[in-house]
């Protein structure tokens, strides 16, 4: 398939798109302000996983680099919107209360991710680039332009803030910390 | 407290991992129309492609009569020095049904006649009975439509010219004004024209220097002109010569109804390490397998056909290939319909609940393509005459497909499913048609059979299965020259 694609096989190259598409749309997805900018999110980055397959060497799966592809590409898109690196920075801690420590016991994906669009974009990006993609805070610094200290604090709230946003809107119970174990 | 951290990632994060969302298909069409954006360039060179042959066959129409060696035999020529005049020779309709205008004159000849014109010559005895030889190479329908033009408004010529000839009935121009007009018609880079005379050109283009021309024509329908001398000589091989009114231009809208077949080819053993054969229906013979009925196919288009001589036309359109063919299947639960794909081990799976079986209560599912075409090709003609073409045509055909509603038969032949990107958008198509034509006035009309064939697969190569289309229809055109 990924030879097909790199000789310019319409066919290969749809069968690629319709194999990773429907979960890479899910990655933009948490990251846009809405479905059509994850779309066109989703779009600008099959564009780059095409033209730029021939750098893919192999090392790693298809999908990791394609979803790595995808994830700098959000940011990117972003990083275009002037207010969002202000909205990075800012902090929210009047929204947030400290005192809670509690996590859900019951997650549904599509109710997870509801509730992550719901934080404000700059702790969403942040909690998505280090809870989800796994990149380090000095990572996210560099990728977000922001300090290191910076993307750690707005983790930190991040996580709060969405732990109460879903025990606020009832999709989640607010459980004693150590269940989290019988959880998984 | 870290370890409760970790646990809320990776909760957050694998609860999320399988989580999909199908994005709209407007998103596949432009990131495909982007990054295989090359198909335009194809189809604009196919399109100059096709304009600069056409305008090469319409621009050089003379080099063509050139290259076929063109030639109006040997023509006894008079040079007339007692008579200041220029005479156009024709072809004799009755003799070959040629009505073209033969312009005479080498360079040099055309100089001469040019000094010609101009001189008021009664005298040179000694070259009035010169005879020479004409070999018309080549002819502008331009200049011959206004020659005759010319010609026929103008009503003061006409006179019988007894030196001439004795066995025609003949007129001359005698007038200056009307012949030097002429003389610059004939005097044109197009036209080409040899003179030379049976003993030493050389010696009668220094007589045309200092002597009048005198052309000879052959009465055709109007009061011009003059006699042909050597009927026989003028015969010309009727595939050779076009005439002025089979030479026009046809432009033809002919619609092809018909009926749709297609013929299927079995490639899985191309698939690796999926052993689909085994489990499939009536052993996975494919074609015992399969329930199709042709279906309707029609084709309607716009073609401009150029006469190249009496027996070959040149012809290109603009087409609308549509065709079916029905398939026999049975509704079910769904079910995953598994497509392995050639070459690799990839396969794909589609939900469907249409399963390929000859049931009690069948559904009858149509596969239908529409494809936008440009065929190019040549009319090969057996006869030809004022009133009817017989022939045999034959065309290549570039075609896209611009919609489809196809169901793809799964390797193991049990279900039927879509797949869209395992259709093959760009195609060869090759179609044969014997036909006759009747000629009127002004219209034309075209009546024959069609075969037209699908040269490359339905489908996308890494597809199993390879079918290929054929229509036989009935073509039927209506033409008006141009």
């Amino acid at each position: 398939m990924i030879q097909g694609c790199l000789k310019g096989n319409t066919t290969a190259q749809q069968l690629l798109y319709e194999k990773y598409s429907t979960r890479m749309l899910a990655v933009c997805y948490r990251y846009a302000k809405n479905r059509d900018d994850a779309e066109d999110m989703l779009q600008e980055g099959f564009i780059k996983v095409f033209t730029q397959l021939k750098q893919y060497r192999n090392e790693g799966s298809i999908e990791g680099w394609i979803r790595s592809i995808m994830v700098h590409t959000c940011i990117n898109h972003l990083k275009k919107n002037k207010k969002f690196k202000d909205s990075v920075e800012i902090e929210m801690a009047s929204t947030i209360n400290n005192g809670s420590h509690d996590v859900p016991s019951l997650l549904q994906a599509k109710q997870i991710i509801d509730c992550i669009r719901l934080l404000p974009i700059g702790y969403r990006t942040v909690l998505n680039l280090f809870a989800i993609e796994g990149f380090s805070h000095r990572e996210i610094a560099t990728l977000l332009d922001i300090e290191e200290s910076t993307s750690r604090s707005q983790y930190t709230r991040a996580k709060v803030l969405l732990q109460n946003l879903l025990i606020k809107k009832n999709i989640v119970q607010a459980t004693p910390t150590h269940t989290i174990k019988n959880i998984k | 407290m870290k370890q409760e951290e970790t646990y809320f990632e990776q909760f957050v994060k694998e609860s999320i991992e399988g989580y999909r969302m199908y994005p709209s298909t407007k998103t596949w069409q432009q990131i495909n129309k982007k990054i295989n954006n090359n198909l335009k360039p194809t189809l604009i060179a196919i399109t100059v492609l096709a304009l600069l042959t056409l305008f090469t066959f319409d621009n050089n129409k003379n080099s063509i009569a050139n290259n076929d060696n063109l030639n109006f035999g040997n023509l006894n020529q008079q040079f007339d020095a007692s008579n200041n005049n220029i005479a156009i020779e024709t072809a004799n309709e009755n003799t070959n049904a040629n009505t073209n205008i033969a312009l005479t004159a080498n360079k040099n000849t055309i100089n001469s006649i040019t000094n010609l014109s101009n001189t008021n010559i009664s005298n040179n005895s000694t070259a009035s009975t010169a005879t020479a030889k004409v070999s018309a190479k080549a002819y502008t329908k331009t200049n011959v439509n206004a020659i005759e033009n010319k010609l026929e408004n103008k009503s003061y010529l006409v006179a019988n010219s007894t030196e001439l000839t004795t066995t025609n009935e003949g007129a001359v121009i005698e007038d200056k004004a009307l012949k030097n007009e002429i003389v610059q018609l004939v005097n044109t880079p197009n036209v080409n024209i040899a003179v030379y005379t049976e003993d030493n050109t050389e010696s009668i283009d220094e007589e045309l220097t200092t002597t009048s021309v005198n052309k000879q024509t052959k009465e055709k329908k109007n009061q011009t002109v003059v006699k042909q001398t050597n009927d026989e000589k003028l015969a010309v091989p009727n595939n050779a010569l076009i005439t002025k009114e089979n030479k026009k231009s046809i432009v033809q809208i002919y619609v092809t109804p018909g009926l749709s077949y297609r013929q299927l080819y079995d490639k899985r053993n191309d698939v690796n390490n999926i052993p689909f054969a085994a489990q499939s229906n009536n052993n996975g013979d494919l074609n015992a397998s399969v329930f199709h009925k042709p279906a309707t196919a029609i084709e309607f288009g716009v073609a401009w056909v150029k006469p190249v001589t009496n027996a070959l036309e040149f012809k290109t359109a603009v087409q609308v290939n549509y065709n079916s063919y029905k398939i026999k299947t049975a509704e079910a639960q769904s079910q995953v319909a598994t497509i392995a794909l050639t070459g690799n081990n990839t396969q794909v799976n589609r939900v469907t609940n249409l399963v390929n079986a000859d049931g009690a209560n069948p559904k009858w599912i149509e596969n239908t393509q529409l494809q936008i075409s440009m065929p190019i090709g040549l009319n090969f003609l057996i006869a030809n005459n004022k009133r009817i073409k017989l022939g045999v045509g034959s065309s290549i055909q570039p075609a896209l497909t611009v919609y489809n509603k196809t169901l793809l038969l799964s390797t193991d032949l049990k279900n039927y499913a879509t797949a869209p990107y395992l259709i093959r958008k760009i195609h060869i198509n090759g179609a044969i048609e014997p036909f006759v034509a009747f000629k009127g006035k002004n219209l034309q009309w075209q009546f024959g059979p069609q075969l037209r064939y699908q040269f490359m697969s339905t489908y996308a190569k890494t597809y199993p299965f390879k079918e290929n289309m054929f229509d036989y229809g009935f073509k039927i055109g209506v033409g008006k020259k141009f």
